[in-house]
């Protein structure tokens, strides 16, 4: 069965359904855009922020700053319960929750004048509810920077050659920096140079493993190669960022957006390229949608190692869906460029939209692989199966399969380095704000000693191993925020006496699903307190995944260090799930005032 | 809108060749341009304070000096404020 093609041509039938009837009702009845209304790109127009940009722009750059990590990884987790369940959550997902949470993220910021999150959040709600979501933030940034270490140093381990490319294309970024910024030399020349290095490695990197020089490293300990991922984010975190973050990020564009397109077109054709290339005897095979067994009737709805299905599913497949990183875009980038208010629903509902199809691209890769095939760790099997759908665009020669996984494995590295070299900073700035005039205030200023307290944060969290467990943290956090987002959406609605239930229905399901996945994470990470348990659910992956250095280190009978992890993560997890009740409370008060309600900012 | 806001919206391509362009261009460098206009717009404000900075209190340079900088900061002068007054947090700064 042509599984790729079926997912993304249901998930395109229904997303333009989707856009061309339910959401362009909603923008209608609901937001009402009026192309002669000023945006504050026109009012406040300074050229630098605010500046009327036009939608295919715009387009361009909300998908680029939304689509990363998180489509393409996010739906491996889901799978634990079966294909349908992840497939019927990012169709549901994107249709109904996905797209409006983007849309009115930047429709409050178009309306309020260009205000960003937190200013927002201060007016309709009140400074607990703003202080409370910063401190949120701030978690999120920690757990987004611990779980994206991981998956680049997982990657870089499992898939050796893709050790060289990924190094080569970073300093292929850095030279053309130079030549960019110092040279001032055309950026189309500096951008060639910068793609022959990424050309360059893969071949090197794929030569050097197939010679068997790279056998060494699968030896080695995963810890290794996080902290040489934590490394190379060090020098993008606290070097000026024209000179290295900005144009490895430009460079490293390229490749990532040559990974999208081909996924999705591969998919596409898929039912074709299967006909014409029968590569693999294990081409296009689905996994099987877990039928219960005698040890586990629950099946596919709960697993020993994974939780029961709601509320999993739901943070699981965090930006193939919802997520609330794009409100962070939406109000801090996109709602101070909008052109004309009409412009809101294709940039930021389109967007989403083609996201989700991204997502189904991604999850296709995942399902394409014979169940024997697949490798324990089911996140490492992206490169396989992105290399079995796009391997017949390329004739299917015999070569095309190890430079696609080589290709695909350096993809995911970079979306990991490009976004982690920004995180530091804005835990730094994010930190520093929060602390204002405390003791701990300087260390947050000073840009080196900030920036490595967040890698040291991220390091110490990836090294536990319970990577799944952080991602799902990461997730309750992410799509959390999103439901938050939504809430003030909601607020801003009623004010204006506009219809509330659009936003407030799938408000209210996030945020009751992230808190109970919160509340399900912290207790999963508390269990690992309970003397003598660790031991136990360390072979199965319960919490700490196998070959991790705390894992280790609990196997030979020293609990502390895993204990203390695990114990801030949970103490994590209730923070985040603490924050989450206060904003959500400030937030219902103020939208249950309804619309005469006057804006009452909370004391200090 | 106005003509003069008319003359500030971007030009509408409206062929597939332009908005195929525009969408690269979203992708590739507005990110890119929009922090060389930042960092460039944080240098002139940072200039603009020290040189008029007794505009909004902070007599830093003597007037004479303010005064002769005068005519070439005046077309900056309403952004410059309104930028300088803006309520920030930290969000403003992602991206």
């Amino acid at each position: 069965m042509p599984y790729p093609a079926i997912f993304v041509g249901i998930g395109l039938v229904i997303f333009i359904v989707g856009y061309w009837l339910y959401a362009r009702f909603v923008d209608r009845s609901v937001w009402a855009p009026d192309s002669s209304v000023k945006t504050p790109a026109h009012m406040y127009m300074d050229g630098v922020e605010f500046f009327p940009t036009s939608k295919s722009v715009l387009f361009g750059f909300q998908f680029k700053s939304i689509a990363a990590l998180g489509p393409i990884s996010g739906p491996f987790i889901a799978l634990v319960f079966g294909w349908v369940p992840a497939f019927l959550w990012i169709i549901f997902g994107t249709f109904f929750i996905g797209w409006i949470h983007d849309y009115t993220a930047v429709m409050i910021t178009v309306r309020s004048e260009g205000e960003s999150f937190g200013p927002v959040c201060y007016r309709l709600v009140g400074s607990r509810a703003r202080k409370g979501l910063m401190g949120f933030i701030i978690f999120y940034l920690i757990l987004v920077m611990a779980v994206f270490a991981y998956i680049c140093g997982a990657f870089f381990k499992a898939f050796p050659q893709s050790i060289i490319p990924t190094i080569l294309t970073i300093v292929g970024g850095f030279i053309a920096g130079i030549l960019m910024y110092r040279l001032k030399i055309n950026i189309i020349i500096a951008t060639v140079v910068g793609i022959i290095f990424m050309v360059i490695g893969v071949a090197a990197g794929l030569w050097l493993n197939m010679v068997g020089l790279l056998a060494w490293v699968a030896a080695t300990p995963r810890e290794w190669w996080i902290g040489l991922a934590l490394v190379l984010v060090f020098f993008g975190a606290t070097l000026a960022i024209t000179d290295w973050a900005q144009p490895v990020n430009y460079i490293a564009f390229w490749p990532c957006f040559a990974a999208i397109i081909l996924l999705i077109v591969g998919a596409l054709l898929s039912p074709l390229l299967t006909m014409l290339y029968p590569l693999d005897p294990v081409l296009i095979q689905g996994l099987p949608f877990y039928p219960p067994t005698a040890t586990n009737p629950l099946l596919p709805f709960y697993t020993d190692a994974n939780g029961p299905i709601w509320p999993i599913l739901f943070v699981a497949i965090a930006c193939g869906a919802i997520s609330g990183w794009h409100s962070l875009v939406g109000s801090s980038a996109t709602g101070k460029q909008l052109n004309l208010e009409t412009d809101a629903l294709p940039v930021a509902g389109g967007s989403m939209f083609l996201e989700g199809v991204l997502a189904m691209a991604a999850m296709s890769a995942y399902v394409v692989i014979a169940p024997a095939a697949v490798v324990p760790s089911w996140f490492l099997n992206f490169p396989t199966g992105a290399a079995i759908i796009t391997q017949g665009m390329f004739g299917g020669s015999a070569i095309s399969g190890p430079i696609l996984i080589a290709f695909f494995a350096m993809v995911l590295e970079l979306y990991a380095i490009t976004v982690l070299q920004l995180m530091p900073r804005f835990f730094r700035m994010a930190a520093a704000d929060l602390s204002g005039t405390s003791v701990i205030a300087p260390l947050f200023k000073n840009k080196w000693i900030g920036a490595l307290i967040g890698i040291l944060i991220a390091f110490a969290f990836a090294a536990t191993g319970a990577w799944y467990h952080i991602w799902l943290l990461f997730g309750g956090s992410n799509q959390l925020l999103a439901g938050l987002c939504l809430m003030l959406g909601s607020v801003y609605l009623i004010r204006n006496k506009k219809p509330t239930k659009y936003t407030l229905i799938p408000a209210f399901f996030m945020i009751i699903t992230c808190q109970a996945a919160l509340l399900w994470e912290s207790w999963v990470f508390l269990r690992t307190w309970v003397p003598g348990t660790w031991n136990a659910f360390t072979p199965t992956g319960w919490v700490a995944s196998a070959g991790s250095l705390v894992a280790d280190l609990a196997a030979a009978g020293v609990l502390w260090p895993a204990q203390l992890l695990t114990g801030i993560m949970a103490f994590m997890a209730i923070v985040l799930f603490i924050l989450g009740c206060l904003v959500f409370y400030d937030a219902f008060k103020a939208w249950r005032h309804g619309p005469e309600s006057e804006v009452e900012a909370t004391a200090e | 809108m106005s003509p003069e806001d008319e003359k500030d919206a971007p030009e509408e391509k409206g062929s597939v060749k332009g908005t195929v362009k525009d969408f690269f261009y979203g992708m590739a460098m507005q990110g890119m341009v929009r922090y060389a206009l930042k960092t460039r717009m944080y240098l002139e404000h940072l200039f603009m304070l020290i040189t008029l900075g007794d505009m909004l209190g902070i007599p830093i340079l003597p007037p004479y000096y303010s005064l002769k900088l005068l005519p070439y900061a005046v077309p900056n002068i309403k952004t410059w404020k309104r930028t300088l007054f803006k309520e920030r947090d930290f969000t403003d700064a992602l991206f």
